[in-house]
């Protein structure tokens, strides 16, 4: 090992590194259920790149919400109170602008901050008086739902020119035939939700591999005690992440909202879930330390990618797509289990 | 004296209780007598609305006017011998009994256009303002006793060492104080919470109390089988979708024909014999519940995402199992496990008991209670120790997926119906929520039952308080979250550490100073 610290690795030996393989793992999976739908339905327009591109637009929030929750799930934590917050930050801006007249820049403002205090609160509770994750952030859950339904108990649709705008916007794609530019058939557009989520996605990416932060995450989530020990700001850290997850929580929320364009208090129910198991099945493990965002967004498109299927066959009932991700779910973690047992085996070997 | 102080405060709970017992009884007795001088049964929330309210002579008297007029043309009045005796048979034939009553329905009309039933009935407003008192006094009694008596079941807790320090850190302390300053709030704003009737034609006791412990029979009995999950170091989140899965199966073998596949109007029948109504849907959850239980055991999947397999998918398969229909019934011994009663209680508030009784006998008076807190601590020192921990924690998971199911055929049979939707939804929640306001710690070790039972109670006191001040049912979420969050953070290591040192530091101070 010490002779190659000083040389950098070739291209090849960086891409086979075995720490990625979950990462493998989702896309091949991806790729197969991909091809299966390619060769099933292709004749119906399975293949068409709109088509792709609505993998990225159906669950873009959830994806947006899942760069967070990625982050969260490194430190070794879990968030249950994502999709609650998401859905107090729709309720925010509809119940804003619709009964009280303020302008929806200033509400979304106010609804991240709202998201980002929640998160460090939550973050502070779990760090500093020792509360597990899991019901800190399942009161947090209880709180902005409760807040919300406060707020309003009724959905409230939202009228306004910039939201309508923000929704409106799109990108066209085109394509070159014989020298002139065409619009792609049929007709494809990528949504500012799809843009958000591509964005964060990459951010999330530099933040967590090429940043100082990204390295404390990894280094809490595998082993928070060591990271202690070797004088990290684990406290800080962990607020930090916590904030950073409260503020793509409050996000997605704004993302959802330019999809339905209303506020509902019961919206996004159980939407935590979807974002947990869009970042476990992307090969985020909950032990904490293992994690990529590149796995996430796979993880999120694998959740489009099956509905998808099942509106293509066009007989089966959508209860199946359930049922369908629950066994996705149980392959994922039996593959990620065989992965860890077998690298712990050869490190125990050497 | 502090190892009699319990004593006293059990002695004058008991008392408090008593007098209240003696209220109790003299209400019914006023309202038997009213009931027997006209021959008619009020519905409690009507009798509440004339004799309860705050009103003067002359509302008291339209009131009552009011609720006798509209009792005697809904044909509910005339409540004679046999419609008591059997109040069941009446709800699936109700063209016949309609009939029956018209007639007694316009005497009872003729009657009142005759007098004034008030004047007959009640005869002076000192009567009703007589029974007013004894309902306030009544509150006041039963919720004080109670809190009396709960005070004292603080101390006996923690009798075996009356250390002042000591209490302090106990979690179920702090759970039992959080009940305690529920129900003052309670007290103070409105005494009649705490009021318990009796009504005969369902022959049972009926209150918020009551009602209180009655709905929190679901959580419990899940609470039961999340204890011994969370004390394993694990959570299960599958329970919502099992009792949904439960109550599929449920009314799935009650209304499915295969023989007569056309949906018909429900009846008072069961296609497969009853045994079999209850009995597959446990089985079916316990094979669910193993299912989990091999995941964590011998897969050694991480419990929490293990268990996020079934909870994701269950539903579905609930969906899937009734062809996303909605059945109903009305099998009469179907519903007498959700709304009958037994023992002049709710029937749920008995199948909790011997759930409770059966899982405490099974957990402290083998040694398996002792093998889940060896493995929840260390999993490879009682592996060493002889102790096969695939078994236990597929005997936990399994018992877990059991008590699901009894829990689901207790929801479907309250609202005699399946819904896979909303069957169960957040009972894992409030499962692990009240498990970990009871003061067993999420990363396992030892556990406590009795806390649980206290922490799904406090979830429904919450519940019931919020829905009995009017406040809309989502809404209560907000206030669940407030009083978890302060209990919580009493219980965190921290603050209780500090807490401890604090009295421990003031017992020093006084002892000092005898000294």
């Amino acid at each position: 090992m010490s002779e190659k610290s000083g040389k950098r690795l070739s291209l090849f030996s960086r891409i086979m590194n075995p720490k990625y393989i979950m990462v493998y793992a989702t896309v091949i999976i991806f790729l197969i259920i991909y091809a299966y739908g390619a060769i099933r339905y292709g004749s119906i327009g399975f293949t068409t790149l709109r088509t792709f591109v609505n993998f990225f637009t159906d669950n873009a929030y959830y994806g947006i919400s899942a760069v967070g929750m990625t982050m969260v799930l490194i430190t070794g934590g879990i968030d249950l109170s994502v999709a609650s917050v998401a859905s107090l930050t729709g309720m925010i801006i509809a119940y804003g602008y619709e009964r009280m007249g303020i302008s929806p820049v200033i509400t979304m403002i106010v609804s991240i901050l709202i998201g980002v205090g929640l998160g460090a609160l939550m973050g502070a509770a779990i760090h500093y008086l020792n509360v597990p994750p899991f019901i800190t952030t399942l009161t947090g859950n209880f709180l902005a739902r409760g807040i919300c339904s406060l707020i309003s108990r009724e959905s409230i649709s939202i009228n306004h020119p910039l939201i309508d705008a923000l929704a409106g916007f799109k990108i066209t794609l085109y394509h070159m035939v014989d020298g002139e530019w065409v619009k792609i058939k049929p007709i494809t557009n990528i949504n500012l939700t799809v843009i958000i989520f591509i964005v964060m996605i990459i951010l999330g990416t530099i933040l967590l591999q090429h940043t100082r932060f990204g390295r404390n995450v990894y280094a809490i989530g595998g082993s928070e005690s060591s990271a202690k020990l070797m004088g990290l700001p684990v406290g800080k850290t962990k607020v930090a992440v916590y904030a950073i997850n409260g503020f793509c929580s409050a996000l997605a929320g704004i993302a959802y909202v330019l999809v339905v364009k209303s506020g509902w208090n019961m919206a996004l129910q159980g939407g935590e879930l979807e974002v947990i198991s869009s970042a476990v099945i992307g090969g985020t493990l909950l032990t904490g330390g293992v994690g990529y965002m590149i796995g996430t967004m796979f993880g999120v498109l694998l959740k489009s990618v099956i509905p998808a299927i099942i509106n293509f066959n066009g007989t089966l009932s959508s209860w199946w797509g359930k049922i369908a991700t629950g066994a996705l779910l149980l392959l994922f973690i039996v593959i990620q289990q065989l992965v860890v047992s077998y690298t712990g085996k050869k490190k125990a070997g050497r | 004296m502090k190892n009699k102080i319990h004593f006293v405060l059990l002695a004058a709970g008991a008392v408090l209780l008593a007098i209240g017992v003696f209220f109790f009884g003299r209400i019914c007795a006023v309202k038997d007598s009213i009931y027997a001088d006209y021959n008619l049964s009020f519905s409690d929330a009507s009798f509440q609305q004339v004799f309860i309210n705050d009103h003067d002579e002359a509302t008291v008297k339209a009131d009552f006017d009011a609720a006798i007029l509209a009792a005697a043309q809904s044909g509910a009045t005339t409540e004679d011998e046999a419609g008591i005796e059997a109040p069941a048979e009446e709800a699936p034939a109700e063209e016949a009994p309609a009939e029956v009553a018209e007639p007694a329905a316009e005497e009872a009309l003729e009657a009142i256009a005759e007098a004034s039933p008030y004047d007959t009935v009640i005869g002076s407003y000192s009567r009703v303002s007589s029974l007013r008192t004894a309902w306030k006094l009544q509150g006041i009694l039963f919720g004080a006793g109670l809190l009396l008596c709960l005070a004292a079941v603080i101390v006996v807790l923690r009798s075996k060492h009356l250390d002042f320090a000591a209490i302090m850190r106990s979690k179920i302390t702090w759970a039992v104080i959080a009940e305690i300053l529920i129900l003052i709030v309670g007290l103070f704003i409105r005494p009649d919470f705490f009021n318990i009737s009796y009504q005969p034609a369902s022959r049972m006791l009926y209150g918020n109390l009551i009602d209180i412990i009655n709905r929190s029979a679901e959580i419990t009995i899940i609470g039961m089988g999340m204890t011994l999950v969370i004390a394993l170091g694990g959570t299960d989140l599958s329970v919502g979708a099992l009792v949904a899965v439960s109550g599929a199966i449920a009314l799935k073998l009650m209304r499915w024909d295969p023989t007569n596949p056309l949906y018909q109007t429900p009846g008072d029948y069961s296609v497969y014999p009853f045994i079999l109504v209850l009995l597959v849907p446990l089985l079916v959850c316990l094979l669910m519940g193993a299912f989990n239980g091999v995941l964590v055991g011998q897969l050694k999947l991480q419990p929490i995402i293990a268990t996020l397999i079934l909870m994701v998918s269950g539903r579905g398969i609930a969906q899937i199992t009734t062809n996303g229909k909605q059945f109903t019934t009305m099998y009469t011994p179907f519903r007498w496990i959700g709304q009958g009663s037994c023992l002049f209680l709710p029937t749920p508030i008995i199948i909790m008991a011997l759930v409770v009784v059966s899982v405490m006998v099974f957990v402290r008076k083998t040694a398996f209670g002792t093998f889940v807190e060896s493995v929840g601590i260390n999993p490879s020192a009682s592996r060493l120790s002889g102790i096969n921990s695939k078994v236990i924690i597929l005997i936990v998971f399994a018992l877990t997926g059991f008590l699901s199911g009894i829990s689901g055929l207790i929801y479907s049979s309250r609202i005699m119906s399946n819904d896979s939707n909303n069957a169960g939804l957040n009972y894992e929640t409030d499962a692990i929520l009240s498990v970990v306001i009871g003061g067993t710690s999420m990363t396992g070790g030892k556990f406590s039952l009795v806390g649980t039972i206290i922490g799904s109670i406090i979830i429904r006191t919450i519940v019931t308080f919020v829905y009995f001040f009017g406040v809309a049912s989502e809404a209560t979420m907000a206030f669940k979250a407030m009083v978890i969050a302060v209990v919580i953070v009493l219980q965190s290591e921290p603050v209780r550490n500090w807490m401890a040192k604090r009295s421990q530091a003031r017992a020093m101070a006084k002892g000092g100073a005898v000294k």
